[in-house]
């Protein structure tokens, strides 16, 4: 296939007198995308999307929405609608027109603005508050009227910048259903910024990892999980262990002391080890076990391994809160690991 | 409830104490009549019947100066608090304390620097005829209603940039981006998004403008001449020179209901608008 992509981001960076928040990236977003940029404070989010949304001018670079080059529109002329971390939505008017805010600016007819009004209130399943004021709303029911009035639009992107981050973890679950039931019925495509990993994978089918202005990886949820590109996502991505250790010819030996086949340049590498894939191994790696801490479904056990590194564990047996007491030796193994070259130092 | 009353208690008396009773012992007055300069506390209508034949029209003029100011102040006040709110960037409070600073001052002063200005052989006919443009200094340009209204603007106008300032401060950035991203254009972010925001500012402003310029006296005095009078310098005259307390007294309050007339149809009106979405609200 060779259509052109949805959102196509060339070379685009942003730079705040000497400091750069987003370092030259390419990104490319298909139709029915739902896309997550992931990172941690600071990194950049924030800036990348606006840049998307039209309120920062990019300092290089190019954006185009279906082949056509829109760098140099402002923001009420993009196909593009934000949902603000903060709302903004607007004090002086009810909830109904909140929602038909952008409708009514194109002069449509005041039916037309009530139907969809009120197609979008349902969508977002707050049909019975349209004539409150927003000052009398609870703080998830603005985030879905912030939703609804930027989907009334029916954008070709809707960007989303942490619109769950300031919801308590049930609300937060309840919209990130939610979001993704949305997603599936009107069949947009979403971009949508967030700090929180399980979020990212829970919603997205793109995940793209930023760190301090640089996209490091960009992939689907399991790409990026299982096959980290750098050490950053690695440790971002995910409880994952990181052991040191050293490549000699074609075989890895790490500090901890297990060792196994590897192909790739000789240096010091890191072991990626997943917490779901360690278990107890009569002649593994001796390990002291210093910190278990219970989840309901799972426990999460921390080991001391003899290189004084951490290594992560997680057992959703039933016993395992006897097997992994605090203090308690222990002989542990993994299946598989992942090794990244880890550079001197 | 009753408690919060007992603790009201003392306040109250001393606002009806030094206020409400002298103002209603002067609207008294004004039913009372003078004989040979001697004050007669009868029943009488006369000191109104004077207000409104004699009076009629320059209450009116009066209204009609309160109100260019009102609108004068409060249209150049949201200008300025405007550019200080969202143009100055983080100077913002800073210009503003800096233009305080220079407009607050002397009440005088400022007349006698329009007198200076606007006079016969002030800055701007000096001008004027220095290019030339008329032989004889233009005397409409001092004594008269402009530029009474034109010293009052000078003086009021903080006034009305320091509410309309606060209720702008209020208004966050993110509903005007976001009034953007939905396709509102510059104008419509302000009409629909800033103005609403801002009214009772707005109301504020243009309330305190109006009524300081409705009751001022000194500034007709000394700037409007014969055609710029004001009512209030008729009243302190029937005060003071006629000695006819009760025709001063029915004129005040006469103004003062008027005022609050205005204030109230504008008050009314301003509320319907906000009761749109509050009504529903409830
Ligand atoms: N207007 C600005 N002027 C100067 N520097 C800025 C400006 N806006 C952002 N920055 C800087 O750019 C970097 C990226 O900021 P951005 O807001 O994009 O981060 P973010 O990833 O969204 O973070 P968060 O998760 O905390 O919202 C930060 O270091 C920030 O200090
Ligand atoms: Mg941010």
């Amino acid at each position: 296939m060779t259509s052109t992509p949805l959102l196509k981001l060339s070379g685009l960076s942003k730079s705040f007198g000497a400091a750069r928040a987003v370092e030259p990236l390419d990104l490319t977003v298909q139709a029915g995308d739902f896309c997550a940029i992931l990172g941690p404070s600071g990194c950049g989010k924030s800036t990348l999307l606006r840049m998307i949304a039209g309120f920062i001018e990019p300092s290089s670079g190019s954006i185009a929405i279906e082949g056509r080059d829109i760098t140099a529109l402002g923001p009420e002329k993009r196909p593009t609608n934000m949902v603000f971390q903060s709302y903004g939505l607007f004090p002086h008017l009810t909830v109904a027109e909140n929602v038909g805010f952008g409708l009514a600016l194109q002069k449509k007819s005041k039916d037309e603005v009530s139907r969809r009004t009120d197609e979008a209130l349902r969508l977002v399943r707050l049909e019975a508050f349209s004539q409150r004021m927003i000052d009398r709303l609870s703080g998830g029911q603005q985030q879905r009227v912030a939703l609804a009035r930027a989907l009334i639009m029916r954008p070709k992107i809707l960007l989303l910048d942490e619109p769950l981050a300031a919801l308590d973890l049930k609300l937060r679950h309840q919209m990130q259903e939610e979001l993704r039931r949305i997603h599936q019925e009107i069949g947009g495509t979403f971009i949508f910024v967030t700090h929180d990993q399980s979020e990212a994978f829970a919603l997205a089918n793109l995940v793209a990892v930023m760190n301090q202005g640089r996209v490091e990886q960009i992939g689907s949820p399991a790409e990026v999980y299982l096959s980290p590109a750098t050490l950053f996502v690695a440790d971002f991505v995910g409880e994952t262990s990181l052991l040191a250790g050293e490549r000699r010819q074609g075989r890895v030996t790490l500090k901890a002391g297990p060792h196994f086949a590897s192909a790739g340049r000789d240096g010091p590498v890191r072991a990626i080890v997943r917490p779901e894939r360690v278990g107890l191994k009569s002649d593994g790696v001796p390990a002291v076990v210093t910190d278990a801490v219970f989840f309901g479904a799972s426990l999460k056990v921390s080991l001391r391994l003899p290189s004084d590194e951490t290594l992560i564990l997680r057992s959703s047996e039933a016993d395992a809160a006897a097997r992994y007491r605090i203090g308690e030796r222990l002989a542990v193994g993994w299946e598989d690991q992942q090794v990244i070259d880890a550079g001197p130092g | 409830m009753r408690r919060a009353i007992l603790l009201l208690a003392p306040s109250l008396a001393v606002l009806i104490g030094i206020f409400a009773i002298p103002v209603l012992l002067l609207f008294v007055v004004s039913f009372w009549s003078v004989k040979s300069f001697r004050l007669q506390p009868d029943f009488s209508l006369a000191a109104w019947h004077r207000f409104f034949t004699v009076y009629g029209d320059l209450t009116l003029y009066t209204l009609a100066v309160g109100l260019a100011v009102g609108l004068f102040c409060t249209l150049l006040g949201f200008v300025f608090a405007y550019a200080a709110r969202f143009k100055a960037g983080r100077f913002g409070d800073l210009l503003l304390v800096a233009t305080l600073i220079t407009l607050f001052g002397g009440y005088l002063v400022k007349i006698y620097a329009w007198k200076s200005i606007l006079g016969a052989d002030g800055l701007l006919n000096q001008a004027l005829m220095g290019i030339g443009l008329t032989s004889q200094p233009l005397a409409f340009l001092i004594y008269s209603r402009g530029a009474v209204i034109i010293a009052l603007v000078h003086f009021l106008l903080p006034f009305a940039i320091l509410p309309i300032y606060a209720s702008l401060r209020n208004v966050s950035e993110t509903t005007i981006e976001a009034a953007r991203d939905l396709g509102a254009s510059a104008s419509q972010v302000l009409m629909r998004v800033i103005v609403p925001q801002c009214l009772s500012g707005l109301f504020s402003a243009f309330a305190f403008c109006f009524l300081l310029a409705a009751g001022d006296y000194v500034t007709p005095m000394l700037l409007g001449g014969t055609s710029g009078s004001m009512l209030g310098q008729f009243v302190l005259l029937e005060f003071s020179t006629n000695f006819n307390w009760p025709a001063g007294s029915a004129m005040s309050f006469g103004l003062l209901f008027v005022c609050l007339l205005v204030i109230g149809a504008l008050a009314a009106a301003g509320s319907r608008l906000m009761r749109r979405g509050e009504g529903a609200a409830s």
